[in-house]
C-alpha cells in the first residue's frame, strides 16, 4: 500500500513537472522578438515614430503580433495594435525604408504615441456644447512587442521608446519640388523666348477659336449668351481658368452689344466674375452696357444649381452656352439640355470622367490642359503664350522620364540588390 | 487706386502662393499651421459670403417679379420657401420643437423631404440623358463613332454575368486557345490598356498645366482673373 501511494506521488510529481516543462518550451517557442527598434517617421509632422523588428522563422495568419504602448516603462501596457505575422513588411512601406530586397525580412509599422490633450469647448449644428479633446504635444511613450498564437501570449522583454519630432522638410516630396524647379526655368526661358519671337506656334484648339463664333451667332440671333464656371468655387484652379476666359468672352460680347447671363453657384465665384465682367465691359469701352443683375448667384447645391440653369436656357433660349470649368455629374443634365434648346455649345473641364458626356452632348469640348491654356491662347500676350510653350517643355521632360523610368523599374525589379536602380525607383514614388 | 486695385492683390497672391508652396514641403511648425489656418480661414470667408449670395439670389427673383418675366410665379415660391425655411431654422427649439435645426424640426423635415427628394429626382434624370447622349454618341457616322459603337457594346455586353458565360461557352466550343476573345476579357483590356492609358494622359496634361497656371498666377503674369489687363 505504502509502495502504491509512494508512486502515485512520483508519478504525479513527474506529471507536474512534465507539464511545467511542456509549458515552458511552448512558450519558448513563442518568443517575442527581441530585435526591436524605434525611430521617428521621417518627413512628417511629428505626428507618429515607426517600430520595426526582425521577422521570426515561424511567422503565419495564425499567429499574431500585438504592439503594446505606455506612458512609463514599468506600465501599464495597453494594446495598440494586432495583426498577423505574415503582413506589414518594411517593404509595404517603401516610401520610409525603398526598395532594398532586406526589406522583406523585418517588420515595419507606424504607430501613434501618447498625447497629451486639451479639452476643447464648440457648439455643435443643434445648438448644445460639447467638449472635444484636441492633441497638444506628444509624449515619451514606450513600446513593446507580443506574440500570441490566440492562446497563449508572449510578450517581449525588449522596451523601446521615443517622441516624434516635426521635420523641416518633406524628403518624399523632393520629386515634385525638383519639377517644380524645372518647370520655373522652363517658364523663364520661353517668356524670354516668346518676347524675342511673338510669332511662336500654337496648336490651334477648335474650341478656343469657335468662341468668337459663338459670341457672333448670338449676337445675330438677338440672343443671350450664357456661362457657367462649374461646380466648384474659386479656389479651383480651374474655376480661375474658367473665369480668365469668361474676360475674354465678356469682351466679345461688349464689343457685339450682346447679353451675357453668368448663373453662379458659390458667392465668392459670383464676386469675382462680376468684377471681371465689370473690367472687361470697361475695356471694351462700354460701362454702360454692363448689368450686374445678369450675373447672379442660383443656389448653393448641386442639383438645385442645375435645374436653376436648365430652366434658365430653357426660358431664355440663349443661342451660346459656355460651360467652362470642373463639372460634376450635372455636366451632362446641362449639356443635354443646352442641346436641345439649339444653342452652340462650348464646354471645357479637367474632370476626367465628364469629359465624354461633354464631347457627345456640345459643339465644341476643351480637354483637360486645354481648359488651362485657353486663356494664354486667347490673350495671346507673348508671357502667356511662353508659359504654355514651357507646359509643352515640361511633357516632353515627363515624355523622356516615361520611357526612363519605366526602363529603370523594370530592372529594378530584376536587380533589387542595384542600390543604385532602387534609389532612382524610390525618387519616383509618388507619396 | 491702381496700388489698392492691381498691386496690392498681386503682391497678396505671390506670397500667398509661396507661403502655401512652402507649407507643402516644409512640415514644422509654423507652416503646418499656416496650412491648417488656411483651410479654416477659407471656410470661414466663404460662410460669410453666402449673405452676399443671398442678396443676389433675391435681387434677381425680385427683378423677375417686379418685370413680370416668364416664370414670375416660381420666384414667388421661391420667396415663400427661403422666408419658411430661414425663419424655421433662425426661431431657436426653447420656442417651440417644430423650430430650430434638430432632427425633428420643420427645417430639417423640409431638407429631408423637400429638398433631398428634389435633388433625388434632378439626379435621376440623368439615367435618360445619358440614353440620348450614347444615341447621338453611338450613330453610325464616322469611322470613328463605328470603333466606339464596337468597343462600347464589348464592354457593355461584357460587364453583364450573360455576356460571360454566352461569350465563354462560345469561344470554349471553337477552341480553348479562343480565351483572349472571351467579351469579359476584352473588356478588361478595354479598361484597363487603352481607357486607362487616356486617361492618365489627361491626367498628365492636366498636372503640367496645373503647375505651369499656378505659376503664372503667383508670379503675376496671369492677371485677366483681376479684370481685363492681359
Amino acid at each position: 500500500m505504502k509502495a502504491y501511494k509512494k508512486t502515485g506521488i512520483v508519478l504525479s510529481l513527474s506529471l507536474a513537472i512534465f507539464i511545467l516543462f511542456c509549458s515552458f518550451v511552448g512558450a519558448r517557442e513563442l518568443a517575442a522578438p527581441e530585435s526591436l527598434e524605434i525611430r521617428d517617421t521621417p518627413s512628417d509632422r511629428g505626428d507618429t515614430l515607426l517600430i520595426s523588428w526582425h521577422k521570426i522563422p515561424q511567422e503565419s495568419e495564425e499567429l499574431e503580433y500585438i504592439i503594446y504602448r505606455s506612458a512609463s516603462p514599468e506600465g501599464p501596457f495597453e494594446e495598440i495594435e494586432r495583426f498577423p505575422t505574415n503582413e506589414k513588411y518594411a517593404s509595404d512601406l517603401p516610401q520610409f525604408f525603398g526598395f532594398k530586397k532586406e526589406n522583406e525580412e523585418f517588420h515595419a509599422f507606424e504607430v501613434d504615441p501618447i498625447w497629451e490633450t486639451k479639452q476643447v469647448k464648440s457648439r455643435t449644428v443643434d445648438g448644445e456644447w460639447k467638449t472635444s479633446s484636441k492633441k497638444n504635444r506628444a509624449l515619451l511613450s514606450f513600446y513593446k512587442i507580443g506574440i500570441t498564437n490566440g492562446e497563449t501570449t508572449v510578450q517581449g522583454e525588449k522596451i523601446v521608446s521615443g517622441t516624434p519630432v516635426q521635420n523641416w522638410f518633406r524628403k518624399n516630396r523632393i520629386n515634385g519640388l525638383c519639377f517644380l524647379v524645372i518647370m520655373f526655368f522652363f517658364v523663364l526661358y520661353y517668356i524670354s523666348k516668346a518676347q524675342r519671337n511673338p510669332n511662336i506656334f500654337l496648336r490651334m484648339i477648335p474650341g478656343i477659336n469657335a468662341v468668337d463664333e459663338a459670341v457672333g451667332r448670338a449676337t445675330e440671333m438677338g440672343k443671350p449668351i450664357l456661362y457657367s464656371t462649374g461646380y466648384y468655387d474659386i479656389s479651383e484652379l480651374s474655376t480661375i481658368c474658367s473665369v480668365n476666359i469668361l474676360a475674354h468672352v465678356a469682351k466679345k460680347v461688349a464689343q457685339y452689344d450682346s447679353r451675357l447671363i453668368v448663373p453662379c453657384k458659390w458667392p465668392i465665384a459670383m464676386t469675382v466674375c462680376q468684377e471681371v465682367v465689370r473690367e472687361a465691359y470697361i475695356n471694351a469701352g462700354r460701362p454702360d452696357a454692363f448689368n450686374i443683375d445678369d450675373i447672379f448667384s442660383v443656389a448653393g447645391e448641386q442639383f438645385s444649381y442645375t435645374i436653376g440653369v436648365d430652366s434658365i436656357m430653357v426660358r431664355e433660349k440663349p443661342a451660346a452656352n459656355f460651360f467652362l470649368g470642373t463639372f460634376a455629374a450635372e455636366a451632362l443634365i446641362l449639356a443635354e439640355t443646352g442641346a436641345t434648346t439649339g444653342a452652340i455649345q462650348i464646354a471645357g473641364t479637367d474632370s476626367n470622367y465628364q469629359i465624354p458626356f461633354f464631347v457627345v452632348a456640345c459643339d465644341y469640348c476643351l480637354i483637360g490642359e486645354e481648359l488651362y491654356a485657353a486663356s494664354a491662347y486667347l490673350g495671346r500676350n507673348p508671357k502667356l503664350v511662353g508659359t504654355l510653350k514651357a507646359q509643352d517643355a515640361g511633357k516632353l521632360l515627363l515624355f523622356t522620364l516615361l520611357i526612363v523610368g519605366t526602363i529603370m523599374v523594370t530592372f529594378g525589379a530584376f536587380y533589387k540588390d542595384a542600390d543604385f536602380l532602387q534609389y532612382i525607383r524610390q525618387f519616383f514614388l509618388v507619396r | 487706386m491702381d496700388f489698392f486695385k492691381r498691386k496690392l492683390p498681386l503682391v497678396i497672391v505671390f506670397l500667398t502662393g509661396v507661403v502655401m508652396m512652402i507649407s507643402f514641403y516644409v512640415p514644422h511648425t509654423p507652416f503646418n499651421q499656416i496650412w491648417d489656418g488656411a483651410s479654416n480661414w477659407y471656410q470661414i470667408i466663404r460662410s460669410f459670403t453666402l449673405v452676399i449670395a443671398v442678396v443676389s439670389l433675391i435681387r434677381s427673383h425680385y427683378r423677375k417679379i417686379k418685370t413680370g418675366k416668364q416664370g414670375w410665379g416660381y420666384s414667388g415660391i421661391m420667396f415663400f420657401v427661403l422666408i419658411v425655411t430661414a425663419v424655421c431654422g433662425i426661431i431657436p427649439d426653447s420656442v417651440h420643437p417644430v423650430f430650430g435645426n434638430k432632427s425633428g424640426s420643420l427645417y430639417m423635415w423640409i431638407f429631408d423631404y423637400v429638398n433631398t427628394a428634389a435633388a433625388a429626382t434632378v439626379f435621376s434624370l440623368l439615367a435618360f440623358y445619358i440614353a440620348s447622349a450614347a444615341y447621338r454618341a453611338f450613330r453610325v457616322r464616322t469611322i470613328d463613332a463605328t470603333i466606339m459603337l464596337v468597343a462600347a457594346l464589348i464592354v457593355m455586353i461584357g460587364r453583364v454575368p450573360w455576356g460571360e458565360q454566352f461569350s465563354e461557352l462560345i469561344t470554349s466550343r471553337i477552341s480553348p486557345h479562343l480565351k483572349f476573345l472571351r467579351l469579359d476579357v476584352l473588356t478588361s483590356f478595354f479598361l484597363n490598356y487603352p481607357t486607362a492609358a487616356s486617361k492618365r494622359a489627361i491626367y498628365l496634361g492636366i498636372a503640367l498645366a496645373s503647375v505651369s497656371t499656378s505659376l503664372r498666377i503667383i508670379l503675376g503674369i496671369e492677371r485677366t482673373y483681376m479684370g481685363g489687363d492681359d
